[in-house]
């Protein structure tokens, strides 16, 4: 069994699944040929499966339009740049947040706060990018971001649940950070729910019976069983896709989180985003390898402290619900919760009382899955105009991401014949932040 | 005894034609030895090899490098060599090539093609040369080592007389007899009208149209057919949608041009020269149009270099913006920037497009060192101008307000005294450089067609990644260039080829393994684009009676129609890559989005679902549903379980024939051109 929760219906497919895969590793095969490659699906059978039976998801948790270090995990209070919020001890000794996340201050034990991002892009859209890649596109080619790579890596051949879903509470920035799957192909694509909580084209039409919508898909594989022996490998894609589509329409309750107790529904908040996060628990825990929740808009040009006393108490509680939530469910060892947007807020407060975009010095934080809980990285100066301890950049950040769920960053895929590693060469993980 | 004596035979006339001796130490390999390495040797080992067995390795295997002659005397952890100079038989290598050793079979998933092992027993029959890797100083050094083709002298070529198809046939049947398969039955007459249809019109063909191919008779049926289908407006359209995505990409911006350019059948050099050369214009919305490509690239000259390399010459050669290509000798960080040095005086003021009369592109090198760009084509040569003389700031200022003041009363900005992109232009239907656009173009369309480039992929056209067919692609270049760039005649003569028309199913008894796609001994499947898709489904849903062969202007202007409804149906569906597989969005949008069941189920007039339900007989109903869709008969099997089908739903005739169409049109056989 892979996934903690004993219903989520693999185990009685299991033999279906066999076939399943050798079908397409031959796929695979005959692909990659075509490409010159033979690395990108050479794998199916035996490591990465393996390493897929491990169960490793992640939820990350977008801070759209950046969220200030200094009002979170960073607090400076009594210099310039400090602000009126106060610092508070947390539960690790002489490890202070802000007293806006009294919750996390709670579990800071169990999460892992980065100081030091300096990642050197601080608009909006090039910011977004390049901290959902850990670099940035080139002229030639636009990388997938890491939701993408991760489904790609964590996913199970022949899930019943959606492999990459998208979240977002506010239509302001709703693109940030260009998911895509790019040269991965179509499957790793994020589902995005944006519009409704529930996914296009999951429930089935009235016109149709529950049994005639089965019994048109058996004449489909009838036709499909007699054409596809013999031919192109490509081919089998499609029984495969369409072999998950009542999988996938059984799967419809995830999507209702009035499924959810009252005691979930109270603890996570009863925001947009809370109920999200919640929706996102309900779906890692179902077996989905990759969740993005999207939290807008933190873009506080002006009214930076008013700002952040709405968005960060709800930041607060949604967080340490969720990390409350998979230590009781037993997923904390298995699901890694990553809290990040595309840069920090500058210290020094503008003219409207606000803070400006920063890419210089800021904070993210890591909590779950091989994550070394209680750990604070980095060190900013005592004005936080710059980091005075241990730099992270992007890349070296997804490197980090990667390694915890156990995928090698520096594994190549192939465009065309070249080669292109999960993360640019140069960077690696921060082994600090990692459970040893 | 056999292999031997052909091993024999094979490096006799190999090591005659080099006019090389065999050595057993190897000190300072000869430029034939260079040659042979680099184009042989080198692309296998790097791109087989090095993954696992090199300083790249990020896990070496077995203590084995192969990326230097040293460790491959030494070997790995067993300690053993891994080759013997001279000695290909006693040779680890060999031995792990030809998967003779279970233990010991290289690479592990893949067995590498007889000829390329031959390659490697060669080489170390000669002795192993080995020369070093380039050292990476950005310099280009094309003279050091020819290019691939010219090692094919054209008087070798098959003969000019020949027809494309002949020529086609001729040296993909000798390569498939060289690696000892049988190639594919030749597909059936719908089948293969089908293809047709699909990969020159861009959409399925009719039952009538079916009917008519296979009524007719002679030997140049299948010419007269495809004949048929250039001179429509379906294949005009079908190419607009192709080469607007391939040059604009999902934004598009070419489709007026290049609906006239295809309706006239303009031919490619033209097309190609006057896409660089567009000026644009405010008032003109045709050249306004015309300078779609380049206007939206001036803002990144990077782009620019990059975009018209991969569209036009088949070469990606973004790598060598930051380095030399690690394993390709033919680029250099001189060429990128040669290359960007045409484009980069480029600009655009309003909706005009203009060169400047000065600027260089300056580069350093990964060894640090300061360079500027020169006027470097992709054959290695440097191309002269006149100097340039950048203007003072006084001056600068006077031209900057003076363009403001153009734009603004939407004239054209001043033209340069020299123009780089007309000089480009020049060079690259020169006798010199005209071989990189006609290769590139033909083995576009040859992968169009034949589902695989001659060289795959087709934006990796270099030294290190050699046509399956080297000999065919300079012919049919050769042929391109000589016959007026004309792209309905290539299109024509790669249609009729025998090779085009195999089919794409391998029966068992053919033998167990299927053939490498680069032999097309066998044909490969491929998914529809958008487009192809969605103009066939709206057809196939059709009542066939709606396409009345009789009444040629109400046929051509209805499937005229349907193509268009289908261009409405393209955002639903991925665009097929490499690596393309069927998504499950798509299949959940066929299975439950109220789209599909109003109008390609619906069982409205004129449509195939009604044509169906009205039909008393349900065998005859399956027949023409069958026909409709897959352009062919039931087999017996499928005629029964979709007969009972529908026999079993007298109570709901409607949803029964909507459930049949969509079995139908959601099947593998439809979804791909097969």
């Amino acid at each position: 069994m892979t996934t903690p929760n004993p219903s989520c219906c693999i185990a009685e497919h299991h033999l279906s699944r066999r076939s399943f895969l050798n079908g397409l590793s031959t796929a695979g095969a005959a692909l990659a040929g075509s490409v010159g490659s033979v690395h990108l699906f050479g794998e199916q059978n035996g490591l990465n499966e393996a390493l897929k039976k491990t169960g490793k998801r992640v939820i990350l948790l977008w801070q759209a339009g950046g969220a200030s270090q200094l009002e979170t995990w960073n607090p400076l209070p009594g210099t310039p740049n400090g602000g009126p919020f106060a610092a508070i001890p947390t539960s690790v000794p002489g490890v202070h947040i802000s007293e806006l996340m009294p919750n996390m201050a709670k579990r800071m034990g169990d999460v892992c706060a980065i100081r030091s991002m300096k990642t050197g892009d601080g608009g909006h859209g090039g910011g977004a990018d390049l901290m959902m890649r850990g670099r940035k596109d080139e002229a030639a080619l636009n990388y997938p971001d890491i939701g993408a790579i991760l489904s790609r890596e964590l996913a199970r051949r022949d899930s019943k649940v959606p492999d990459y879903v998208a979240l977002y509470t506010a239509t302001e920035g709703r693109n940030g950070g260009n998911l895509t799957s790019s040269f991965l192909g179509a499957r790793y694509n994020p589902m995005k729910l944006e519009q409704e909580m529930i996914p296009p084209n999951l429930s089935k039409l009235d016109g149709i019976s529950d049994a005639d919508h089965h019994a048109r898909a058996s004449l489909q594989a009838l036709l499909n069983e007699r054409f596809i022996d013999g031919r192109s490998a490509t081919l089998k894609s499609l029984p495969a896709a369409y072999a998950r589509v009542h999988g996938l329409m059984a799967s419809e309750e995830l999507f209702d989180i009035s499924k959810e107790s009252a005691r979930e529904r109270v603890r996570y908040g009863p925001t947009l985003f809370g109920e999200q996060v919640l929706m996102a628990r309900r779906l890692v825990e179902a077996g989905v390898p990759f969740v993005r929740v999207a939290r807008a808009w933190w873009d506080s040009h002006g009214q930076n402290f008013e700002t952040h006393q709405e968005l960060v108490p709800e930041f607060d509680r949604v967080l340490s619900a969720l990390v409350d939530d998979l230590k009781e469910r037993g997923l904390f060892d298995d699901v890694l919760v990553v809290a990040m947007g595309e840069f920090g807020r500058t210290p020094k407060i503008n003219g409207s009382l606000g803070r400006d975009h920063f890419a210089n010095a800021w904070s993210t934080c890591l909590a779950g899955c091989g994550i070394n809980g209680g750990y604070v990285h980095g060190k900013t100066t005592d004005d936080c105009e710059d980091v005075a301890e241990d730099p992270v950049n992007a890349g070296d950040f997804i490197a980090t991401i990667f390694k915890a769920v156990g995928v090698d960053p520096h594994k190549e895929y192939h465009f065309g014949s070249r080669p292109v590693p999960l993360v640019n060469p140069g960077h690696k993980p921060i082994d600090a932040c990692l459970k040893s | 005894m056999k292999r031997l004596e052909r091993a024999i035979l094979s490096v006799g006339s190999f090591l005659l034609a080099l006019g090389l001796k065999p050595a057993c130490a190897v000190d300072i390999p000869s430029p034939e030895q260079v040659a042979f390495f680099e184009e042989k040797i080198r692309p296998t080992l790097a791109s087989k090899c090095y993954k696992c067995h090199s300083a790249r390795s990020v896990k070496l295997k077995g203590g084995l490098h192969v990326d230097n002659r040293e460790s491959l005397l030494k070997g790995g952890d067993s300690g053993e060599p891994a080759l013997i100079p001279g000695n290909p038989g006693d040779s680890l290598f060999i031995v792990a090539l030809r998967h003779e050793d279970k233990d010991l079979a290289m690479p592990p998933k893949e067995r590498l093609p007889d000829a390329t092992i031959e390659d490697f027993a060669d080489w170390i029959r000669l002795g192993a040369p080995f020369p070093a890797p380039s050292d990476g100083d950005g310099t280009a050094d094309s003279g050091e080592i020819p290019p691939w083709w010219e090692k094919y002298k054209e008087a070798d070529l098959l003969p000019r007389g020949i027809s494309i198809a002949e020529a086609v046939d001729h040296y993909v049947d000798a390569r498939i007899r060289q690696e000892n398969f049988k190639p594919a039955q030749r597909e059936t007459d719908a089948a293969l009208a089908r293809r047709l249809t699909l990969d020159i019109a861009g959409r399925i063909p009719t039952w009538a149209e079916i009917q008519a191919f296979e009524a007719a008779t002679g030997c140049g049926k299948t010419g007269e057919f495809v004949n048929l289908l250039l001179n429509s407006g379906s294949y005009a359209r079908h190419m607009v949608n192709e080469f607007e995505w391939f040059l604009m990409g999902d934004k598009g911006g070419l489709r007026q041009y290049l609906e006239k350019a295809f309706a006239d059948n303009k031919s490619w050099d033209k097309i190609f020269s006057d896409i660089i050369l567009a000026e644009g214009d405010a008032e003109d919305p045709e050249k306004k149009e015309l300078s779609k490509f380049l206007s939206e690239r001036v803002k990144s000259p990077d782009k620019l270099t990059n975009d018209i390399s991969v569209a036009f010459f088949g070469v990606n050669i973004s790598c060598a913006q930051c380095h030399d290509h690690p394993d390709v000798r033919d680029w250099k960080q001189d060429h990128y920037y040669g290359m960007k040095s045409f484009f980069s005086r480029i600009y655009s003021n309003g909706e005009f497009i203009s060169e400047r009369d000065y600027g260089t592109v300056e580069f350093k090198t990964t060894k640090g060192e300061e360079k500027k760009g020169q006027l470097l084509f992709l054959d290695g040569k440097i191309y002269g101008e006149p100097d340039s003389v950048i203007p003072g700031k006084e001056e600068l200022e006077k031209q900057k307000k003076e363009l403001e003041q153009l734009a603004k009363e939407k004239k054209a900005p001043p033209k340069p005294s020299f123009s780089r992109r007309a000089k480009f232009v020049e060079v690259a239907l020169g006798e010199s450089g005209k071989g990189f656009l006609s290769r590139a173009m033909v083995n576009r369309m040859w992968d169009k067609l034949f589902g695989r480039g001659l060289v795959a992929p087709i934006d990796q056209m270099h030294g290190a990644n050699l046509p399956s067919h080297p000999e065919l692609l300079l012919w049919l270049a050769r042929d391109f260039e000589e016959n007026g760039y004309d792209l309905r005649r290539l299109a024509k003569g790669l249609a009729q080829s025998d090779t085009y028309a195999r089919a794409t199913y391998w029966p068992s008894e053919n033998g167990p393994r299927r053939p490498d796609p680069a032999l097309f001994a066998v044909r490969e499947s491929r998914a529809l684009t958008p487009e192809q898709y969605g103009a066939s489904l709206v057809i196939a849903s059709s009542d066939p009676a709606m396409f009345d062969p009789e009444k040629a202007e109400e046929f051509s202007n209805r499937i005229a129609q349907m193509e268009n409804t289908g261009r409405g149906w393209n955002r639903n569906f991925p665009r097929p890559s490499n690596l393309f597989a069927v998504d499950v969005g798509e299949a959940l949008f066929f299975s439950n989005n109220d789209r599909i069941a109003r109008d390609l189920l619906s069982t409205g007039g004129g449509k195939l679902s009604r044509r169906i339900m009205e039909t008393g007989d349900p065998r005859e109903a399956v027949a023409i549903a069958f026909n409709g869709t897959l352009s062919r008969n039931p087999t017996p099997e499928e005629l029964k379980a979709f007969a009972l089908y529908i026999t079993e739903r007298e109570d709901r005739k409607e949803a029964a024939a909507a459930q049949v169409v969509w079995a139908l049109l959601t099947s593998a056989e439809f979804r791909f051109i097969n």
